[in-house]
């Protein structure tokens, strides 16, 4: 399931103490009992990575207590066999080896974007948006669809797909029950959208900061690179969906004048409840999209990473709107964070044990098979595996190994011939893949969770159907757009020098460098 | 704000219901009486003005044309008024004991489709002199006010030219106070926000509605002035203080109730204690 997922409604899962404590106490004991006789590490910390993982993929249990106990065991069994070093001094300060382990660029991105989107939530500007685009659709079916598209994509490029999903989900529930329409086809046009809007930036979604920051690719280059593509998926899912649906615009005058009425009694300014802090969040929030923007050129920050521009914008915010700070910090999702110290730390251990290497050896073989085939293959993998299980810590997992392809550039030649690609190719494929099944994507899980209140109850293989329809067309149409982006020099080749200094960085420290433009 | 409730809340505040202006027309108008013919002539003559608005013919219905209420219904029907002027208690002493409207009235007002206007009744003592003379002060009285968009066309086009339009919504206090007691009792809602919130909610709804009536009355270039009256209390003694208050010439109040077999229970209540104030019953 994709990120955010615990943000989803109606996930609320116990585990069980007893049987989780007898699962640690055996997973250690079979690692501990492996590496006392001799068994390769890489093959042990394999094995303690796929149970994790593994166990990730059945949601049984709270996925940051998940990866916490994870990174827990193999931060300890690494340690005992010297594999790592509990820690060092560094500029007279002792710094665990796990702290360095964890990308706090990711952490910093995901606690300042919480805060600021909450902040500027309350002040009702998407609220407000929401309403002005409703207006403009006059209530009629299909424009209210091409309406509620286009805010979903828009949304989720800048909040978190399941934020994205939350306001327009409810302001379709509450526009189609006064349009006297299904909310089902718009709603699950909605989930669909999150994807595809969660592909538009660099900070859209978590794959993207992991694999982008990994990749070494800024915010300028990843919006041009994703953006014409989001554009073209918009327009055929559109059609796509219509087509599924049987959506039709109305006709008759009459028809088209009561819908319109309708919409038009909505009042914006309902949702503003301070006119002062609506104005000064819309112009923070323009601050900080200019200010991801054109991050690589503003002198100081350029050499800060992405998240100052996210804490900064939190700050401000704070500062305008000082009434309730214990109430937003406590919207900041911990869980994620924690998942994330967790995941990163696991990773880094499996980086150091050469787990990752281990598997980069598996996928060398597919990944290397031509400049065609390869990045296929990743595309369509990583999409296929995103739809059946969370494509973090999937990206997590890949971006490692081609961090380790990178900074090997020089001697792999079909890396350097169209490792690009393959960046890309996981963007895609761990973007697009969570439409495949209901439980692919968290946005989708909260529009299932919708229509489930609203009393449509939509099976899993009911969703397949229309998922897998989907997905297939806009991998057929990333496929198609990669190649062609490259043709045309929109995706560039990697600067062999620079990209293995940045694969380097990555693969030795388990962190990323921070983006510049380009490669 | 993270839950798909919080912000439906903010989207369903937002969705405003705002009054369409639709004047009904009030082409004929029959006036039900149990009188002699003669008697009933002159009661007709003397409401004629006070229902300017109406603008084609009368018709009259003396006494002797109907004695149950299956005759009286008959009657109605073959006429086909738009209005029906009539009061309590016809064929009946009751109307000295106020205590209900009289068997006719009551299956009139649900069955009859016209509105159905219930003056005092002509042997009524204490009827104030200013009464049935003119529309200048005219008042809607209703449970819920807003979207009762057929009550406020009503009362505008009765409404005299240069009248007043009260518009009324009076949350009750015995209503709000039994659910606030029960917010004290969960732990879980701060009861003082509640009380706020919600107090501020219910009475902001109507004060919209009424805003759009008073601007889709002035497009229209209806003459006449929109006074809004939101607040809560005690329903009955809110609408009688304010019919006393603004010299109230009609009441115009809403009889059907989509729920019930019976009249409406704010209509049925104002019907049987304002006995001598005129009443259109929509």
């Amino acid at each position: 399931m994709s990120e955010a997922a615990e943000s989803a409604p109606a996930k609320k899962k116990l585990h069980n103490p007893l049987h989780v404590t007898i699962m640690v106490v055996l997973v250690t004991g079979l690692c501990a009992f492996l590496l006392h006789n001799g068994t390769e590490q890489k093959f042990v910390f394999g094995i303690l990575l796929a149970v994790t993982l593994g166990m990730l993929a059945l949601e049984k249990i709270n996925k940051a207590i998940l990866v916490l106990l994870g990174a827990g065991i193999a931060l300890l069994l690494a340690t005992w066999q010297g594999i790592i070093k509990g820690g060092e001094m560094h500029d007279g300060h002792y710094m665990p080896t796990y702290i360095q382990m964890v990308d706090w660029g990711t952490i910093g991105i995901i606690i300042g974007s919480t805060i600021f989107v909450e902040l500027i939530s309350r002040s009702g500007l998407f609220a407000w948006i929401s309403v002005k685009i409703l207006k403009v659709s006059k209530g009629d079916p299909f424009k209210l669809l091409i309406c509620f598209s286009g805010l979903t994509v828009v949304f989720s490029a800048f909040l978190n797909n399941v934020t994205a999903m939350i306001i327009v989900g409810s302001l379709t529930i509450v526009a189609c029950k006064k349009l006297k329409l299904s909310a089902m086809p718009f709603l699950l046009a909605e989930g669909i959208y999150t994807n595809i809007g969660g592909l538009l930036t660099l900070i859209s979604s978590i794959p993207n900061i992991i694999v982008g920051t990994a990749a070494n690719i800024g915010y300028t280059q990843f919006l041009l690179v994703a953006g014409p593509y989001c554009i073209l998926a918009f327009v055929v899912t559109l059609y796509l969906v219509r087509w599924l649906f049987k959506i039709k615009p109305l006709t008759d005058e009459a028809s088209k004048a009561e819908a319109k009425s309708m919409v038009d009694a909505f009042d914006e300014w309902e949702t503003v409840k301070d006119r002062k802090f609506f104005y000064l969040s819309a112009m923070v929030l323009g601050a900080i999209i200019l200010g991801f923007a054109l991050h690589s050129s503003i002198p100081v920050l350029k050499d800060m990473g992405l998240e100052v521009i996210a804490i900064l914008g939190a700050t401000v915010m704070l500062v305008i709107y000082p009434t309730d700070v214990e109430g937003v910090l406590n919207e900041v999702e911990w869980t994620l964070v924690l998942f994330f110290v967790g995941l990163f730390a696991l990773l880094g251990v499996m980086g150091k044990a050469d787990v990752l290497s281990m598997i980069g050896e598996w996928l060398k073989s597919p990944l290397s098979s031509g400049s065609y085939s390869g990045p296929m293959a990743m595309m369509w993998s990583s999409a296929f595996f995103s739809g059946l299980t969370d494509n973090i810590p999937l990206a997590a997992v890949l971006a490692k190994v081609l961090s380790g392809f990178q900074s090997q550039i020089g001697d792999l030649a079909w890396f350097a011939e169209y490792g690009h690609l393959l960046w890309w190719g996981l963007i895609f494929g761990a973007g697009l893949g969570g439409n495949f099944t209901p439980i692919g994507s968290a946005s989708t899980v909260v529009a299932i969770g919708i229509l489930k209140k609203e009393g449509h109850n939509i099976t899993f293989m009911q969703y397949v159907k229309i998922g897998a329809i989907v997905v297939l067309v806009q991998l057929t149409l990333a496929t198609a757009y990669l190649f062609g982006a490259e043709k045309i020099g929109l995706i560039q080749k990697l600067d062999p020098k620079a990209a293995a200094a940045s694969g380097q960085v990555t693969d030795d420290n388990g962190t990323h460098g921070h983006g510049s433009d380009g490669h | 704000m993270s839950t798909v409730d919080q912000f439906a809340s903010v989207f369903n505040a937002a969705s405003q219901t705002a009054f369409q202006h639709q004047p009904p027309a009030l082409e004929n108008a029959l006036v039900v009486t149990d009188l002699e013919p003669d008697a009933a002539e002159k009661y007709a003559g003397s409401v004629r003005t006070f229902f300017g608005a109406v603008t084609g013919k009368w018709e009259t219905v003396h006494g002797g044309e109907f004695a149950t209420v299956k005759e009286l219904l008959n009657l109605v029907e073959s006429r086909k008024p738009g209005l029906i002027v009539t009061y309590r208690h016809l064929h009946s002493e009751a109307w000295r004991w106020p205590y209900s409207l009289g068997e006719h009235l009551d299956v009139l007002i649900q069955e009859s489709t016209p509105p159905v206007a219930i003056l005092p009744h002509p042997d009524r003592e204490g009827v104030p002199e200013r009464a049935l003379k003119n529309t200048d002060s005219v008042m809607v009285i209703n449970s819920h006010l807003v979207g009762e968009d057929a009550l406020v066309n009503h009362a505008a086009v009765l409404t005299a030219i240069g009248g007043t339009l009260h518009l009324t919504h009076v949350e009750d206090d015995a209503v709000f106070e039994r659910y606030l007691d029960v917010i004290s009792k969960i732990p879980e809602i701060d009861t003082d926000v509640a009380r706020e919130t919600i107090q501020e909610q219910l009475l902001r709804e109507p004060s919209a509605y009424i805003d759009s009536c008073e601007t889709a009355l002035r497009e229209a270039g209806v003459d006449l002035r929109v006074v809004k009256h939101v607040t809560h209390g005690h329903r009955l003694e809110k609408y009688r203080n304010a019919i006393k208050d603004h010299q109230v010439d009609l009441v115009v109040l809403q009889g059907h109730d989509e729920d019930q077999l019976a009249m409406n229970a704010t209509a049925y209540s104002v019907a049987v204690e304002l006995r001598t104030t005129p009443l259109l019953i929509v």
